[in-house]
């Protein structure tokens, strides 16, 4: 007798995702399925708009990555404004670095402290309403309230920058809306009115020491948990070091041995195709010269690290060669490692933000170049999911023809799907019967790629946790209700 | 004088007569004195915990489904440990009882209702919705003295 279990809604992920297991007559799993059940269509309802209006159009697909699509769509706008990246004036280019380190920080810091800790302290198997950030808040509340001002400090750097905490305005055709002042700067050094960004620093290091000691403890769990081959793609500066903002593509197989060797960004769709299944609406982009089966790739923190060569500030560079010391192995495909990877890039990130708070271009007035108008642009970006591709074309009189948008959770699609059925086959096959705790070891295997199911294609709505056992013949066996 | 008034209405303005937190901040805006701190969300967020630290009094606006006799209620707020499934979305009884267990401060909080009617994606509100809101903000002039 098969039967059918279903996990809906995969929860502490952004949006809503539903996994489906199906068991055969021994209790073995079958296969396994991560569906992405609802649609958006931000690339056909744009098409008619001018061209300019799409930085702040395409950022409403998300609220917790809004500046990704904002930049990523202002660079795609640029070049249809005739300037390429490289010729965004030094003020716009560290302005847009400004406010892109600060996001990737302030949506790290969600992802680690409010999405991901409650698994990692307290255990897969904890009950589920103790997995959750008011249980980590009452457990450790001084990891709890640094989270909470982590967070914030990436959310201020984009107030000041946007006007805004989520959907400001901050990007141009060729450059930048405002300037940076002084008095803005001191805000994130003198410690007055938030932690300064050299204690952002002290804790990004100190949380890298928390989940060093945590692989410790648990390394045969982290080692052996959804831990399987596959490719990485991630943007590199051309001398190989890690880049968030702009840069070239790379991607690696699953020992490190490049299969796309540092392309221009604009060159994407020499590259990549999308295959789509009949029982989800995220696609699958894959490498066309490797095909479907073998050309996929994950993206973000663990890729990121993954294919770069170094990272260009000094603690996480450090932070970095600890971690690949500690496996031993330059290329590395255990998913949970994902949670430190994403740390290191914290730690970078803060680096990166120090840095820029003490530059003098960041004050200047000049803010935007233009050139010679072009009919298609092309922005790729490293959103904190992973590499984010926006690609735009525009008629005679700028307005949207086309647009084709590959978001990071769309990479990690198959990726996703793997860790489903490598986690559903370890913990769920052949079992007597099936816990919450169980299923809760599949949203963890999601969880750590921290997808964005609502950037993938989603539109908002609630629903409580259900799991269901069926039949072959439709009967329900078993259900299983989580609501918090 | 009052002690100082955090405010946080609580919606979306392209989404009908979600966006009646919203319309309630702007047009308590236009009083004089200010009535407090005015702070616009989509939804409330673990963030916001850190936030209340700073005021001895909250209110909370937000639209509402629920039939409301008077198209409106005013209720006392208290803390409440049960958290959302998707964390980054909190009641404000869950940022009540976040403010509480990390900082040791709990404010004098109230929950203002508003009934709205149609949530499809549009801005403006409703007629009803309107209606509501009016009727809300008259409440609300004597309770900010």
């Amino acid at each position: 007798m098969s039967k059918k279990i279903v996990i809906d809604p995969v929860t502490r992920v952004e949006g809503h995702g539903r996994v489906t297991i199906h068991l055969d007559a021994s209790g073995g799993v079958e296969s396994a399925y991560f569906h992405i059940v609802e649609f958006r269509g931000f690339e056909r309802f744009i098409q008619g708009r001018p061209y300019w209006e799409v930085p702040v159009l395409v950022q409403r697909l998300c609220g917790i990555c809004p500046v990704s699509h904002h930049l990523a769509a202002a660079k795609a706008i640029d070049q249809i404004n005739g300037i390429d990246p490289e010729g965004l004036s030094p003020t716009a280019e560290k302005l847009r670095r400004l406010l892109h380190y600060g996001q990737v920080f302030q949506s790290h810091a969600l992802h680690f402290f409010y999405l991901a800790s409650p698994d990692l302290l307290f255990g897969f198997d904890a009950p589920a309403e103790k997995r959750n950030i008011v249980a980590v808040a009452e457990a450790n509340k001084e990891l709890a309230r640094k989270g909470i001002l982590m967070r914030k400090f990436g959310q201020e750097i984009i107030k000041a920058i946007s006007g805004k905490r989520i959907h400001g305005v901050a990007a141009v055709p060729g450059g930048m809306y405002k300037t940076f002042t002084p008095v803005e700067r001191d805000y994130f050094l003198n410690g007055q009115d938030i932690p300064p960004i050299d204690t952002m620093i002290e804790w990004s290091l100190e949380m890298l020491e928390f989940i060093r000691h945590y692989h410790d403890a648990h390394r045969a769990l982290l080692d052996g948990f959804a831990n399987y081959p596959s490719g990485h793609l991630g943007l590199v500066r051309p001398d190989g070091a890690l880049d968030l903002y702009h840069g070239l593509l790379r991607a690696v197989d699953s020992e490190g041995h490049k299969i796309l060797a540092d392309v221009p960004t604009d060159t994407y769709n020499r590259y990549f195709s999308e295959a789509v299944e009949k029982w989800t609406y995220m696609k699958f982009p894959y490498l066309k010269h490797l095909g479907r089966e073998k050309g996929w790739n994950r993206v973000g923190p663990l890729s990121r690290l993954n294919v770069c060569d170094y990272i260009p500030t000094r603690l996480a560079e450090q932070a970095r060669r600890q971690m690949l010391q500690y496996t031993g192995r330059k290329v590395n495909n255990h998913t949970l490692y994902t949670h430190w990877a994403r740390l290191i890039e914290m730690l970078h990130c803060a680096e990166v933000v120090r840095d820029l708070l003490h530059d003098p271009d960041i004050f200047s007035d000049d803010l935007r170049r233009t050139g010679k108008p072009r009919l298609e642009g092309i922005g790729i970006i490293e959103a904190p999911r992973g590499t984010l591709t926006h690609h735009y074309e525009v008629d005679d009189k700028g307005m949207i023809t086309r647009c084709n948008l590959i978001v990071s959770t769309t990479h990690n699609n198959e990726a996703m799907n793997r860790a489903v059925r490598w986690v559903a086959r370890d913990a769920l096959s052949h079992q007597p019967e099936i816990t919450e705790g169980m299923l809760n070891r599949v949203e963890v295997a999601i969880r750590a790629y921290d997808p964005c199911l609502s950037c993938a294609t989603h539109a908002l709505g609630k629903m409580p946790l259900r799991a269901e056992l069926y039949d072959h013949e439709g009967q329900c066996l078993q259900t299983l209700y989580r609501h918090a | 004088m009052p002690d100082p008034l955090l405010i946080i209405g609580i919606g979306n303005s392209s989404r009908g007569d979600d966006g009646l937190g919203w319309a309630f901040l702007d047009t308590i805006s236009q009083m004089q004195p200010p009535p407090g701190q005015l702070e616009y969300r989509y939804q409330l967020v673990v963030e916001d915990a850190e936030l209340l630290t700073r005021y001895p009094r909250v209110l909370f606006v937000d639209a509402c489904e629920n039939d409301q006799p008077d198209g409106f209620s005013l209720e006392p707020c208290r803390p409440d440990p049960v958290a959302e499934i998707y964390t980054h979305q909190q009641t404000p009884g869950a940022v009540l009882f976040l403010c509480q267990e990390l900082y040791g401060h709990r404010p004098e909080a109230w929950c203002l209702r508003i009934q709205g009617y149609v949530w499809d994606f549009d801005t403006g509100l409703t007629v009803k919705g309107r209606e509501n809101l009016e009727k809300a903000v008259e409440v609300f002039k004597p309770w900010q003295i």
